[in-house]
């Protein structure tokens, strides 16, 4: 059997799928060989387990080992692993739960495992020095609503309608998690990176309206527009005081300073 | 420990090095243990930024740094993976490590990975495709990488050569130099029945460059056991035994203790080093 065709069958049938492997491996030992194959199936599943257990551990205290485990394998199925690097397998997991759980009573699962992604991107994104505020200070102000900022590459904005930064904290102290009231409301939270990694802290939703805009490109004219469509007491230049001292804002876009 | 500077051309070291790994990072930084060098999983380094690969560089301004590839999958057919290359190559050029490795294996068909050290089936057919591979990366790093032997549970039909007479036969075709496992070739001795001496006999000493060590499980199936090779123990009196005897074929080539699951307090890993050390 040439080489590719043997790694076909080999690949389709850890991944479960009914092919005979008998002109493929050799017999010895006194072992089958399905006993030999299920060794590598094993590892195949317990390998990405753990490591989505890993991306995701909030996930998996909230659905136990055995369900985790269980849980782990579906989206397995459904996703295999498609790059060398396992770190790459939790990306299509928040949708797989929205999809999964949805109208269940574990419809907030998704957003919760969203936040944990935003958390892991942002520890893995590129390195940018942050605008500091005396570059801020030297732009005119008559040209600052026209201004376009780049976030930094490692802030992550995610909202929910269900208070997903209070289920994440309380998962964060070693021991029993507390309970959270599931019906305690939206929340939006800001993931950036600090000093000693990376930071959650939620923040209001003219806060997320106004670094959505920046994120998707718009002026800081039109994000102040967009805050103060929701809540007309916003104070603008307070959150852009506090964004730019978190060093949100890596450069300015298409202006000379 | 003298602090070294970071650009200063990578040195090989001298004394056994233990596996860096993440839930001790920040120990290690703080109590710079006395190994003679440390491994990094390059994979585990792979982000564009952020504190890990920060981590990494503080290491390396302390030891040498050896970046042991799991991922590259050398021996598959599916296309190699531009991305991850690309990647490796930019951490080889942060890091100046003094080895850069990856396993004799594959783990993809059809763009489905399996994240595992699968075995190659040892024919003419696949050495020339590994061969071409590594060949490739050689080219891609600009500098001569170490192949390592693999664990295996099973061995596919139509083998052309030995294991080791594959390994021999790779370094000739691709001129990259060999990692040792000494537990991989225990492990499969044990699984395969053969003996590991005599396994020995076969590969050319001068390419071997580096040894690992680590520990392994043995499993029941039925009346009959398999070892499986699970880095989560300590090394095994008989790999010790095994270690001895490469030590006196293969010279004083640097040896690393591997540990990845159930990892254990650091001083247990740097025991396992001072022991690799005492070993003639």
């Amino acid at each position: 059997m040439r080489l590719a065709e043997l790694q076909q069958c080999f690949v389709a049938s850890l991944y479960g799928e009914p092919v005979g492997l008998q002109d493929v491996v050799r017999s010895e030992g006194g072992i089958s060989i399905a006993d030999r194959v299920a060794i590598y199936r094993n590892n195949l599943h317990v390998g990405f387990g753990k490591a989505l257990a890993l991306e995701f551990p909030v996930i998996a205290a909230l659905c136990g080992p055995e369900f985790f485990t269980v849980l782990a394998r579906e989206f397995q199925h459904a996703h295999p692993s498609v790059s060398g690097d396992l770190h790459h397998i939790g990306g299509p997991f928040p949708e797989y739960l929205r999809r999964r759980f949805r109208d269940s009573d574990y419809a907030y699962f998704a957003d919760v495992a969203a936040l944990e992604w935003a958390r892991e991107e942002s520890a893995r994104a590129a390195d940018a020095p942050p605008l500091d505020l005396a570059t801020l200070g030297i732009i005119a102000p008559e040209e600052t609503p026209a201004l376009r900022f780049a976030l930094d590459p490692a802030v992550r904005l995610v909202a929910s309608c269900w208070p997903v930064l209070s289920i994440w904290e309380a998962h964060q102290v070693a021991g029993e998690a507390q309970g959270v009231d599931l019906e305690a409301g939206p929340e939006q939270v800001l993931v950036r990176r600090a000093v000693t990694g990376p930071a959650l802290e939620q923040i209001a939703a003219a806060d997320l309206a106004l670094l959505t805009a920046l994120h998707r490109g718009d002026t800081l004219g039109e994000a102040f527009d967009a805050a103060l469509d929701v809540d007309p007491a916003f104070d603008v230049s307070a959150a852009l005081q506090r964004f730019v001292a978190y060093g949100l804002f890596a450069a300015p876009l298409d202006q000379e300073l | 420990m003298t602090s070294r500077d970071p650009r200063f051309p990578a040195q090989v070291p001298t004394r056994a090095g233990i596996g860096l790994r993440a839930p001790h990072h920040r120990e290690v930084l703080e109590r710079l243990p006395d190994v003679g060098w440390f491994e990094a999983h390059s994979e585990n380094y792979f982000a564009d930024g952020g504190g890990s690969v920060a981590t990494l560089e503080r290491v390396r301004e302390h030891w040498p740094v050896a970046l042991h590839g799991v991922g590259l999958s050398l021996g598959s057919t599916d296309s190699l993976d531009r991305e991850h290359l690309r990647r490796l190559a930019r951490l080889v050029k942060r890091i100046e490590p003094w080895a850069v490795s990856e396993h004799v294996c594959w783990g993809h068909a059809g763009g489905r990975h399996t994240n595992d050290l699968l075995p190659m089936p040892h024919t003419h057919e696949s050495l020339r495709h590994l061969a071409a591979r590594v060949g490739e990366l050689q080219d891609t790093l600009g500098r001569q990488v170490l192949l390592e032997n693999v664990s295996s549970y099973l061995e596919f039909t139509g083998a052309e050569f030995t294991e080791s007479g594959y390994l021999a036969a790779l370094v000739a075709e691709s001129g990259c130099a060999l990692l040792l496992d000494v537990n991989n070739v225990y492990v499969n001795a044990r699984n395969h029945g053969f003996d590991p001496e005599s396994w020995f006999d076969e590969l050319p000493a001068e390419a071997v460059r580096e040894i690992h060590l680590a520990g392994h499980d043995i499993v029941r199936i039925g009346n009959r056991e398999i070892r499986i090779d699970t880095h989560d123990r300590k090394v095994c009196e008989e790999v010790w035994a095994l270690y001895a005897s490469a030590r006196r074929r293969f010279g004083p080539v640097p040896t690393l203790i591997e540990w990845d699951a159930a990892l254990p307090p650091l001083e247990t890993l740097v025991a396992e080093a001072q022991r690799a050390d005492a070993t003639r």
